[in-house]
């Protein structure tokens, strides 16, 4: 199962997390006692005794003594002895007597590439975030049309057409009123008297102004594609009822897909999240996937 | 068909991610806070109220940082699986949904006093940015219906207009308009949303407008089913912290944070006609974006007192957040009709990203109480209890009248009690942890949301200085949702099992 959930592009940010954890422990030049850091369990610093001063004066305690007696003295600084026996003396090995904590400050570091985090919260730059990634990469229950295979994602983030709505988002009356579903056109003449149909409106002598006005930040260019519709469509009220629009066109491939869907078998495809940031969502160098990136939000 | 009257509170099963009209889900989604901090926090169920010692734990009682004797920071990097079995109608689906992220970062500077006299020990000033929540989610549910989500474009061609049927000027294009065209003024005008969803669908040859009003063009009475919705997005916050440490016996703190809210919900619905169609619609692919950022700002309190050196009690208060968001819309659909017995794409796609206006939320704050007992350095326990009131959750606009909404919360939210259990374990190097928590539903109706069960294990080992820690948490349950915002009460039943694996590294400096 871990396989499955675990993509490269997963796996590379996870080890980078893990390698960074274990090469900066790795560099770390303390001694390998465990002790408290954390203040749960141990209230103070650890404190050592500073055995320098001490061991200067019983040096030359000794020394004296030494000179004075036979008895076995080692010299601590030049690690000599004067024990002639076979096993030999001090000397052999040497080791510090010292404890002293230090801490190099070379083993981490503070400087994370997070520029340019919260701009467009305060104000100063907004932009979408980039990097969103194929979450979409493959259709789901073999309902592959080719609208769900180029993403949500990327036609969300295609719109460069803004519209100002002058109202807040809240609370529809449908839904205030959805527990009465008209799923029979037969029961609509009940309603009948709540009706409040503009019929008298004709169309045929407003003119075009009207939608002009609204569109001083539209970008011409992405509507092109919608400018077909309106010679092809029938602005006929009574007649669209009866008639079709006749004017051909080409059948689109994914037509010819399954219409009917016999018998439906949940499958258990894992969409892998596969965001190109190291927030794994999307945005680019970013922490929890949480940045939008320069350029200007509307 | 004959018309099916519900009990009012049904009306609002709303729970779970939607992207179509207003969700009184979002502002539920947004206050709840998961346990989303550092591995050892998270092994341990988060029950850090009385330990502080984590820079996670500042985010229940920011006293936890005077408990520090030396600097210090951490990093967390967290994988998380989702995973949401849906039942519709007897059909059973299952989505998942995984994420990699850095979940927090931060750190603890300790200020001794010159004077270690006086009474005030040490000053600690703690910074970090932390994720209250991430949302990444996937939900998908299917199944066959005899109410067809047309009902919901019906609803609103024939309701939606004050009450009543949109002009046929609204969904018709006039000369050398475009659909754009006509979407954009569209957000102009009063009930301008209902009349966007009327001219998508008589566009798109799914209704046709008859002296009686709109009616489905075509006919039917069994209908498969999609809904596939997907959440991306967190709920972050920068934290400033303080914290005093006083005679070693009595720890306070103080948070400021800044919060970040980003997160986009994507739904797309499929319906497809199951009964013979000969002439009129046989399917539609409905999707809509919904865009919600924003910033907020909310403090805490808090104090933690030392019994004795085992016995520790601590108490602290989160101040409720204020937020103000903004939302971004966009939407589109597709529809196959049968016409002349040839099978006609329709893609209806205003291109058109809808503004909202900026609105503000309050979500509530909480009380938590915690106790711990620490045995010498062997191990310990640790408990929090959390009340948090979801019905005191409001929106406020200043031209905007969100008093239904409010009076929503108010009526059918409740306050929450959430039960933290913790335990670590040492030996030597190694520390072994486990945790349990509970929180109950905000939700008074447990159909709609239910209590949330989770149970989380973890190991580490120290290197002296410097510590890695590894944490599993795993945690489920259940909720509604609805398979399209309004005009049908189809709702899904969904069982959500999510997993989450983090790793930390902590040293001192």
């Amino acid at each position: 199962m871990l396989l499955t959930i675990f993509n490269k592009s997963h796996l590379v940010r996870l080890s980078i997390i893990a390698s960074a954890g274990i090469a900066l422990t790795a560099c770390s030049s303390l001694n390998q006692k465990p002790y408290d850091v954390d203040g749960i369990y141990n209230n103070s610093k650890i404190v050592v005794e500073d055995t320098h001063e001490k061991g200067a004066y019983y040096t030359e305690y000794f020394k004296e003594k030494a000179q004075e007696s036979e008895a076995y003295f080692t010299d601590v600084e030049n690690y000599t002895s004067n024990y002639n026996e076979a096993n030999g003396g001090w000397g052999d090995t040497t080791s510090t007597t010292q404890i002293v904590y230090d801490y190099p400050y070379s083993y981490w570091g503070w400087g994370y590439p997070y520029g340019g985090w919260y701009d467009s919260y305060w104000g100063f730059g907004y932009g979408f975030s980039f990097g969103w990634g194929g979450y979409w990469g493959y259709p789901y229950y073999g309902w592959g049309y080719p609208y769900y295979g180029y993403g949500w994602g990327y036609t969300y983030y295609g719109y460069r057409n803004i519209s100002r709505s002058n109202s807040y988002r809240n609370l529809t009356s449908r839904q205030l009123n959805s527990n009465r579903m008209a799923t029979n056109v037969t029961n609509r003449s009940l309603r009948s008297n709540s009706f409040n149909r503009a019929n008298g409106l004709s169309t045929t002598n407003r003119t075009f102004a009207r939608a002009n006005t609204t569109l001083n930040r539209m970008n011409v260019s992405e509507r092109t594609s919608q400018n077909n519709r309106v010679n092809r469509f029938d602005t006929n009220q009574n007649s669209r009822i009866n008639t079709r629009n006749t004017t051909t066109r080409t059948t689109n491939t994914r037509m010819e897909r399954t219409t009917t869907r016999p018998t439906y078998t949940p499958s258990s495809n894992t969409r892998m999240n596969s965001g190109g940031s190291f927030g794994g969502s999307r945005s680019g160098g970013s922490m929890g996937g949480g940045m939008r990136s320069g350029g200007g939000r509307r | 068909m004959k018309k099916i009257y519900l009990p009012l509170l049904a009306i609002f099963s709303l729970v779970q991610a939607q992207a179509q009209e207003f969700n009184l889900a979002d502002a539920v989604k947004i206050s709840s806070q998961q346990v989303n901090g550092t591995a050892r926090f998270n092994a341990m169920g988060g029950a850090f109220g009385a330990l502080g010692g984590d820079i996670s734990a500042l985010q229940i009682n920011p006293a936890g940082s005077a408990l520090y004797n030396y600097n210090n920071f951490s990093f967390t990097g967290n994988l998380q699986i989702q995973n949401n079995k849906s039942i519709f109608e007897g059909t059973k689906a299952t989505a998942k949904e995984n994420d990699v992220n850095l979940s927090n970062f931060g750190a603890i500077f300790v200020v001794d006093s010159k004077n270690q006299d006086q009474a005030l020990k040490k000053v600690t000033i703690g910074i970090g940015y932390h994720t209250n929540a991430r949302f990444n989610d996937r939900y998908f549910s299917s199944g066959v219906s005899n109410q067809s989500v047309t009902n919901y474009f019906l609803d609103h061609a024939n309701y939606g207009y004050n009450g009543g049927s949109v002009p046929l000027d609204y969904v018709q294009t006039r000369e050398g308009e475009s659909i754009t065209d006509l979407y954009d003024y569209l957000n102009s005008i009063q009930n301008g949303f209902s009349a966007q969803q009327a001219m998508l669908a008589y566009q798109g040859y799914l209704i046709n407008d008859t002296n009686n009003g709109y009616v489905l063009n075509g006919s039917g009475n069994s209908f498969y089913q999609e809904n596939e919705t997907y959440v991306s997005g967190f709920n972050n916050q920068l934290t400033g912290n303080v914290g005093f440490d006083i005679n070693k016996k009595l720890y306070l703190g103080a948070n400021l944070n800044v919060h970040f809210i980003d997160y986009l919900t994507s739904s797309a619905i499929y319906e497809q006609n199951q009964s013979p169609v000969t002439d009129g619609y046989k399917e539609l692919l409905f999707t809509n974006h919904t865009y919600t950022y924003g910033s907020g700002f909310s403090f805490n309190i808090g104090g933690i007192f030392k019994a004795t050196e085992e016995f520790r009690i601590g108490a602290s208060y989160q101040s409720p957040t204020w937020m103000s968001l903004q939302d971004e819309f966009s939407q589109s659909l597709q529809t196959n009709i049968i016409q002349d017995n040839e099978l006609n794409f329709y893609n209806i796609d205003p291109a058109i990203t809808t503004l909202y206006n900026k609105y503000n939320i309050k979500n509530p704050g909480a009380f938590t109480g915690s106790l711990a007992y620490v045995f010498g350095t062997k191990g310990l326990l640790s408990f929090d209890y959390t009340r948090k009131d979801y019905s005191t959750i409001e929106y406020k606009a200043d031209r905007a009248d969100y008093s239904l909404v409010n009076n929503y919360y108010k009526n059918n939210l409740q306050a929450t009690n959430e039960f933290r259990i913790g335990g670590e374990y040492r030996l030597n190097q190694v520390s072994l942890r486990a945790g349990y928590r509970f929180a109950s539903s905000p939700y008074k109706n447990k159909d709609l949301m239910d209590d949330l069960t989770s149970y989380s294990a973890g190991i580490g080992y120290s290197f002296g200085a410097s510590r890695l820690d590894l944490g599993y948490q795993f945690w489920q349950q259940d909720s509604q949702q609805n398979m399209i915002s309004s005009g049908t009460n189809n709702v899904a039943n969904i069982q959500s099992k999510n997993h989450n694996i983090s790793l930390t590294y902590s040293a001192s400096f």
